[in-house]
């Protein structure tokens, strides 16, 4: 009966409409608790023509000829669905659609984070993570966001101790981090080791590595954007887990038309800190905070969906002892979002939003400096995106922000220095992407400052193009290139093995903003449908980096001092997903260079070597194991020619004293003209998911450094002694689910 | 059998990864000139270190090496003078080789040229000027210290020279009768009292780019009352003033002091110092600094009050 009912529809459709097209949309969530499904993919059976949902869920198909299809919905980790629908002429159609999460008992692995591409992206330079692939990224002591994107080629870190990361040569500073939208200053925990982003909230994660388009801008070197989870809409729950290093809980809930999150965490002990810092004190304790709030009623506004959320982290540093500086530092952010879809091809989102970041050092008898770093950035934006029944897209959007940023600091010997700015960004983008034809995505877009940050930031066009051609199944080749802009800057000192937390400003008169010309060029070729190859090269270019002077010595003296930057490499990630198994082999050629005040040298972040084996194993019955050996070559650092004593000015009261008062001091080779021995260590990790009624428990149990390698983290300059990273390390961490 | 194999293979290429690295450049023979003018005496001083090869350095050897047999000589205007070279001994009995002259007198704006042959016919050379104008500002000081005519001592100055730092050091002259004898003495006064272990400990002033020196009445009771430690009989101590010593670098020397305090904090071990010489052809400093001095009276009855003795106006 089904089946006639089908064929009459169809024969109808073809007779009566057949000039004519109409849409479908709709979102795809998590049968269990609907959490949007970001990046799903949805394929027109028939049509063999596909999309992937956005962030949030949602997709859009437009220009389907009137007929009778099928739907094929699938994501990792949830049984594929198909759903057959009628296409009505000049109408949109809308298909929600809950996807069931496979048995977790399944003897069998997911293909992890591996969305089939459905050529509507250039995929160029992107990284997409949904929530399940980032429980299953490597980890130290615990999962952690912005260490994980540490093994994505082209990302790179200075070691175990700081989570910072540098992305294709450009400074940390050069890295947006977004959450939900909004832009987080200080995006790290406990001296920089952990981020304040806990895994458990996050929904979905997007990572461009450079070259992305007009949508992003504000940084030069990446864009990380987090959205986090809706909370369950389907039934109230709790999570709790802890590690070695803190506690956690995320309560979520329905209520009518929405649901709500709330997610803590609280550091209990810092005794695993001090294993970072070669058993150094690290008297670190920190909270983070967090909540999302969303609401859907159609008849207040249909097709319309609500969001407020906010987050809230804090770290302190306190050693209880008057002659040690105090350390304290806090972000908190705020957002109101509206999300729209319309009956035309029509989908908006507006925002507003506040994002503070408060860092101090209270010098106490330390001879270390106060210092006191305020921002505050309040943003309110629209962004549209207009399907044509060509499959063509059209993205635009403005965003005003106003920033104030204010930095006191005893900077000059007793001297207090108010480096204080209060600035208006008004920004526009428009992008064109053409879908059209088979096999073809281009992008062509432009972003503008209307109003810069920076007097000289005003009016500076960023024109941003990319395209990916399919020559066939399973070659495809891509190409991006752009002009970026950045009028803020963090104040670290790259020559610090640390820095507890890092100043922003906005970039004084005395520079032009930060620039940087990008391209990229790669291929992505499907051996089978297990083995993928992805490769890609980039160039990249930076004028007027902002850096500390070292060269102050007089008050006056400026505080910052332009250079210039330039990196290129190739980057290649090599995964095989079959059955059971998961392997990912991912390793970038890269060079680095700064040039300041004429020296060109190799940051400390530049190795001309990256590479990283993941192996992840299904063991079945709840079992799940994963290794992963990261291997980078030596990373520069300046040599020593020789010492000797020098001298140094107490008390010249006394003629003696001139001629008495020495210690020892380093005389220094060319900047980073040396280079540290290779780094490489091993980490395994094995969890059991068991299923006890009503509740889930999970226990992880990881080694950090299996087989104990001595990666050097640096060398005392006064006793020639080498410090060390991370030794073997043995961590666990406990997860309930209720 | 053959995964044993394979982890044995595998631990020994780990195992064998052992560092064999050495954190040095090829070693340079390094001379470090210092020379310090002073303003107040001319009696002025120098002296030349050689650098340390690193593994004799890290072998435990770190004595300073000085240079002796050196030529050094510094010119101002059309006046030539020569050091001589000299020896001293250190607290721990150490030799410091220097050279000397007591005839060079300095003074608000001139100009000095360093010049230094060494034994092996290397020249380094270096050049200073001492800066002009330099008055306290009497109306924004205090010429009294009497807490119930104002809230805290302050003393401030002027210069023409942008930048230079200032080290500012309060004391008070005293004397103290010990054994039947008048001893002349000076105590320093902190800028503050901090409490470590439950004892009060001074912090003193740092040369700084500040024009300007203050201490409250509460800091400076706390220095005063500590004079009560050197004798059981209050009365046996004698106030005189206050003074405050300062002295001004020139160009060169802020520079030079600036980098030699660049603080990072516990977790910040700098890899790359910045290292200020105007050395040419080595390492140093050949700069400058002048000394004044700003007296204060202390009020009779502020010094009745610790129960010390004051002199007569």
């Amino acid at each position: 009966m089904k089946k006639i009912f089908l064929l009459i529809s169809f024969l109808l459709a073809a007779v009566l409409y057949a000039q004519e097209d109409g849409r479908i949309r709709g979102f795809v969530r998590d049968s269990l608790n609907g959490e949007a499904l970001a990046y799903s993919n949805i394929i027109i059976k028939e049509l063999n023509r596909g999309t992937t949902t956005n962030e949030r869920g949602y997709y859009y198909f437009n220009g389907v000829r009137v007929n009778v299809y099928t739907l094929l919905v699938s994501y990792v980790g949830y049984q594929t669905k198909e759903i057959q629908l009628y296409i009505a002429p000049n109408k949109t159609t809308q298909v929600d659609i809950e996807l069931i999460p496979k048995d977790i008992q399944l003897n069998e692995i997911e293909k992890i984070g591996q969305a089939v591409d459905l050529s509507k992206e250039t995929n160029i330079s992107i990284e997409r993570i949904d929530s399940k692939k980032l429980e299953r990224l490597p980890k130290s002591v615990e999962t952690d966001l912005i260490r994980s994107l540490q093994f994505i080629p082209g990302v790179k870190s200075t070691g175990d101790a700081s989570a910072k990361y540098y992305v294709r040569g450009g400074s940390s500073d050069q890295n947006l981090i977004l959450m939900n939208g909004v832009t987080i200053y200080n995006p790290f925990h406990a001296l920089g080791l952990f981020s304040v982003v806990d895994p458990d909230m996050i929904n979905s994660i997007e990572f461009y590595k450079g070259a992305f388009n007009a949508k992003f801008g504000e940084r030069i070197s990446s864009v990380l954007n987090v959205v986090t989870k809706d909370g369950n809409n389907k039934k109230a729950g709790l999570t709790t887990s802890a590690s070695f290093l803190s506690g956690k809980l995320l309560f979520e809930t329905p209520f009518p038309n929405g649901s709500l999150m709330i997610n803590g965490r609280k550091s209990f002990s810092s005794e695993v800190l001090n294993k970072f810092y070669n058993d150094q004190k690290v008297p670190a304790d920190f909270y983070d905070l967090s909540f999302k709030l969303n609401y859907a009623d159609d008849y207040l506004n249909k097709n319309g969906r609500y969001f407020l959320f906010g987050f809230f982290s804090n770290d302190e540093l306190d050693y209880g002892d008057p002659t040690q500086p105090n350390f304290s530092w806090e972000t908190n952010l705020i957002g109101f979002e509206w999300v729209q879809t319309y009956d035309s091809p029509l989908f908006s989102t507006f925002r507003i939003n506040y994002s503070g970041f408060e860092g101090n050092t209270v010098q106490n008898a330390s001879s270390l400096k106060s210092r006191k770093n305020l921002v505050r950035d309040i943003g309110i934006s629209g962004d549209f995106t207009f399907l044509y029944d060509s499959r063509d897209e059209l993205s635009t959007g403005i965003l005003l922000k106003i920033i104030k940023t204010e930095l006191i600091v005893d900077q000059f010997q007793n001297s207090p220095n108010n480096i204080n700015e209060t600035s208006g960004n008004l920004v526009g983008y428009a992008s064109y992407k053409l879908a059209r034809y088979k096999g073809l995505i281009a992008e062509a877009g432009l972003r503008i400052n209307l109003v810069g940050l920076q007097n000289k930031g005003h009016f500076f066009p960023q024109p941003r193009l990319s395209a990916a051609y399919s020559i066939s199944e399973k070659l495809k080749l891509k190409t991006s290139l752009g002009l970026y802009q950045q009028e803020v800057a963090a104040i670290a000192d790259e020559d610090e093995v640390i820095s507890i937390f890092d100043p922003w400003i906005i970039l004084p008169d005395n520079l032009t903003p930060t620039r940087s010309f990008q391209t990229v060029a790669g291929i992505e070729y499907a051996f089978t449908d297990f083995l993928k190859l992805d490769l890609e090269g980039y160039y990249k270019t930076i004028s007027n980096l902002p850096t500390i002077n070292d060269e102050k010595f007089l008050e006056s003296d400026p505080n910052l001092i332009a250079g210039k930057g330039e990196a290129y490499g190739l980057e290649s990630n090599i995964n095989f997903s079959y059955g059971r198994i998961y392997v990912n082999t991912a390793y970038t050629l890269s060079w680095s260079f700064k040039e300041v005040n004429g020296e060109r040298y190799s940051p400390r972040y530049d190795s001309r070597h990256a590479l990283d084996l993941t192996l992840d194993y299904n063991l079945g019955k709840g079992w799940q194991f994963s290794a992963l050996w990261t291997y980078h070559s030596g990373q520069p650092f300046t040599q020593l020619v020789g010492y000797y004593n020098k001298f140094y000015i107490n008390d010249l009261e006394s003629e003696w004293n001139q001629i008495g008062n020495y210690l020892p001091y380093a005389v220094l080779s060319g900047r980073n003209l040396g280079r540290l021995p290779d780094y490489h260590r091993l980490d395994l990790s094995l969890s059991k998911l068991l299923e006890l009624g009503f509740m889930k428990l999970k226990i992880d149990v990881s080694a950090v450094n299996v087989y104990n390698r001595d990666n050097i983290f640096y060398f005392e300059r006064d006793t020639g002694k080498k410090v060390n990273m991370l030794p073997f390390l043995p961590t666990a961490t406990i997860k309930l689910i209720l | 059998m053959k995964i044993k194999s394979i982890i044995l293979i595998i631990a020994i290429i780990f195992t064998s990864c052992e560092n064999n690295f050495d954190p040095n450049a090829e070693y340079k023979e390094t001379f470090a000139v210092n020379a310090l003018l002073r303003g107040d005496n001319n009696f002025q001083t120098v002296t030349i270190v050689e650098s340390i090869n690193p593994s004799e350095f890290h072998s435990g050897n770190n004595e300073t090496k000085f240079v002796e047999n050196a030529d050094v000589k510094v010119v101002s205007g059309d006046q030539t003078y020569f050091y001589k070279d000299s020896l001293i001994f250190d607290a721990n009995n150490n030799p410091i080789h220097f050279y000397y002259n007591n005839e060079i007198e300095v003074n608000e704006n001139k100009n000095f040229s360093l010049e230094v042959e060494l034994p092996n016919g290397e020249k380094l050379t270096a050049l200073t000027y001492v800066p002009r104008f330099f008055t306290f500002e009497g109306g924004a000081s205090n010429s009294v210290i009497d807490p119930t005519i104002n809230f805290g001592i302050t003393v401030q100055w002027r210069i023409s020279a942008q930048d230079l730092f200032f080290h500012p050091q309060l004391y008070v002259n005293y004397s103290v009768i010990e054994n039947g004898i008048e001893q002349f003495r000076r105590l320093e006064i902190p800028n503050s009292y901090i409490t470590r272990d439950g004892k009060m400990e001074g912090k003193f002033s740092e040369p700084s780019s500040l024009k300007s020196f203050s201490v409250d009445y509460n800091t400076f009771a706390i220095a005063l009352e500590s004079l009560r430690e050197i004798t059981p009989v209050p009365g046996n101590i004698k106030i005189y003033n206050a003074e405050l010593v300062l002295k001004v670098y020139d160009e060169n020397l802020t520079k030079y002091y600036s980098s030699t305090n660049v603080v990072a904090n516990a977790f910040s071990s700098r890899v790359y110092g910045s290292d200020y010489s105007n050395i040419n052809g080595g390492l140093g400093i050949f700069a400058s600094y002048m000394v004044h001095s700003y007296r204060m009276l202390i009020s009779t009855d502020y010094i009745k009050s610790f129960g010390y003795s004051f002199v007569e106006e």
